[in-house]
């Protein structure tokens, strides 16, 4: 694909921001290669972890937040083993979900038109109901469930993700394995200092909003 | 040998074979285990991936628990190991990390307790040797595959767990079990992990590649050492043979488990009715098993 590149894209700060929060010389990178060779999600990525780390090189902020590498990435680290340079892509992935998750939540993520999405990647990825919906509704639900038990409580965990992502019936033929086994729970066993936790992170999220 | 225990979400509900084998071998050696009061979860993969911070604070609680008893920790769960050392790591190595922490709980941290895999405990601290002499049953001639999975043995400089790229732990327990370890390649490659849940094709295909291929080298079974890759090869072994159309029953067993009947252990103890592909054919030519007891 052709990328026109103006010059604020180019001089803009976004890697710079990348590499700060990520403590990663990003500029480092001399494409080897070697990460998106040993990725094991590789052929699912619409953009491969070394043409990421290109696209963070020359600041190319649009396509880079709107791929679906970033959320596809399972941080399995073999880039991080591998990589020459000693860099750590998976932890620069890390990053770019953390600033994807703030950008949107202050509505500055600029998304390609969506007829454009429709015809690259199709109704479902267009509707933006993809795997990027599908990882942030579980992590989402995933941390509420910890807010609220201290520990993760597998059924209102499967059960909002499903609810979540409208597909209701995900999984359920492995429920009766699971309950026969004696595998799973029903009653939810909150932990005693549930209070320290929902604490600390409202204090995370206030050193957030500080700037911190 | 005394130690604070910390199991995680999972050993208390899906894995919890694990913790009942993990808590019967290690009873059984005479390594006393706490369990950390009021422990809570460690973010596993949702906190990293939604911020770094949090993925850092989580543990910390329960690392000055331990710290306050002045005990090392086991986590036999991959996560929650991975997850702590993690933030013990980037605690000690970045300063604005470590200031972070001291603005949310105080001067308290102070890096000593050292986080380990029940693994490495095993292995190493306990002695190889000594179980060799405690082993009650041999298995002649079992093929057995080791799955190591990635967060045990990466990143290197974290993790100082044996090589990335070629590790050799779980080789030498079944060695010293009498059985033969089958090496195949995909033993360090990622089993996908919580996309099981979120893109599920992806982690039947990473998984189907695992578990062919070590059927096609002519192992008899797997051990793993995480439980959401134990989920990954065992739950879902049923969906990957009807979708690529291949017979596979292989039965995964946690390390613990064999090491468990290799010492002479009941093996309702150890939780060998809750593996849903069942191990009881294979186990039988080596034990005496009553299959009626545990169905």
């Amino acid at each position: 694909m052709k990328y026109y590149l103006s010059k604020s894209v180019i001089e803009s700060d976004f890697s710079k921001e990348v590499a700060r929060r990520s403590k990663e010389n990003i500029l480092n990178c001399y494409q080897c290669g070697k990460c998106s060779a040993g990725c094991p999600v590789n052929y699912r990525m619409d953009y491969q972890p070394s043409e990421i780390m290109r696209m963070l090189q020359l600041g190319m902020m649009e396509q880079v937040l709107n791929s679906n590498t970033i959320w596809l990435c399972i941080s399995c680290e073999t880039c991080t083993t591998r990589c020459p340079r000693e860099n750590d892509p998976a932890r620069v992935m890390d990053v770019l979900r953390s600033i994807y998750l703030e950008e949107y939540r202050k509505r500055k993520v600029e998304q390609t038109n969506f007829f454009k999405r429709l015809w690259t990647r199709g109704l479902k990825d267009a509707l933006n109901l993809g795997s990027r919906w599908d990882v942030r509704t579980f992590n989402a639900v995933f941390l509420e469930n910890i807010k609220r038990h201290g520990r993760s409580f597998e059924p209102p965990l499967i059960g909002g993700f499903n609810m979540g992502t409208f597909y209701f019936l995900r999984n359920v033929l492995k429920a009766p394995v699971m309950i026969f086994k004696r595998k799973l729970h029903f009653l939810p066993k909150r932990i005693k200092g549930v209070d320290k936790i929902r604490e600390m992170l409202k204090k995370i999220e206030e050193m957030k909003e500080k700037g911190l | 040998m005394k130690y604070a225990y910390y199991p995680g979400c999972s050993l208390e509900s899906s894995a919890k074979e694990y913790d009942m084998s993990i808590r019967a071998v290690f009873n059984h050696l005479g390594i006393e285990l706490v369990e950390i009061e009021d422990w809570h979860c460690c973010g596993a993969t949702s906190a990293h991936m939604t911020d770094e911070l949090l993925s850092v604070a989580l543990p910390v609680y329960n690392i000055l628990w331990a710290q306050k008893n002045g005990l090392d920790i086991i986590a036999p769960c991959a996560a929650c190991f991975s997850v702590s050392k993690t933030a013990d790591w980037r605690i000690k190595n970045e300063n604005d990390i470590r200031e972070k922490i001291e603005n949310l709980f105080g001067d308290k941290y102070t890096g000593k307790v050292k986080i380990n895999h029940s693994l490495e405990v095993l292995v190493q601290d306990y002695g190889i040797e000594k179980l060799k002499e405690l082993r009650k049953v041999e298995f002649k001639e079992m093929r057995v595959t080791p799955y190591y999975g990635c967060l045990l043995i990466r990143p290197p400089e974290i993790k100082n767990f044996d090589d990335p790229e070629d590790p050799k732990m779980l080789e030498e327990l079944i060695t010293v079990m009498g059985g033969k370890p089958i090496r195949t390649r995909y033993r360090t490659v990622c089993c996908g992990g919580s996309t099981a849940i979120t893109t599920p094709d992806i982690a039947q295909k990473l998984s189907y590649e695992i578990l062919n291929n070590a059927k096609e080298q002519g192992a008899e079974c797997i051990v793993v050492t995480c439980p959401l890759c134990q989920s990954n090869l065992d739950l879902n072994q049923g969906d990957i043979e009807s979708k690529y159309g291949v017979t596979l029953n292989l039965p995964v067993l946690y390390f613990s488990q064999l090491l468990g009947v290799s010492l002479g252990l009941d093996p309702g103890e150890l939780g060998l009715d809750k593996n849903v592909v069942e191990p009881w054919e294979l186990l039988s030519r080596f034990i005496d098993v009553n299959v009626r007891e545990y169905r």
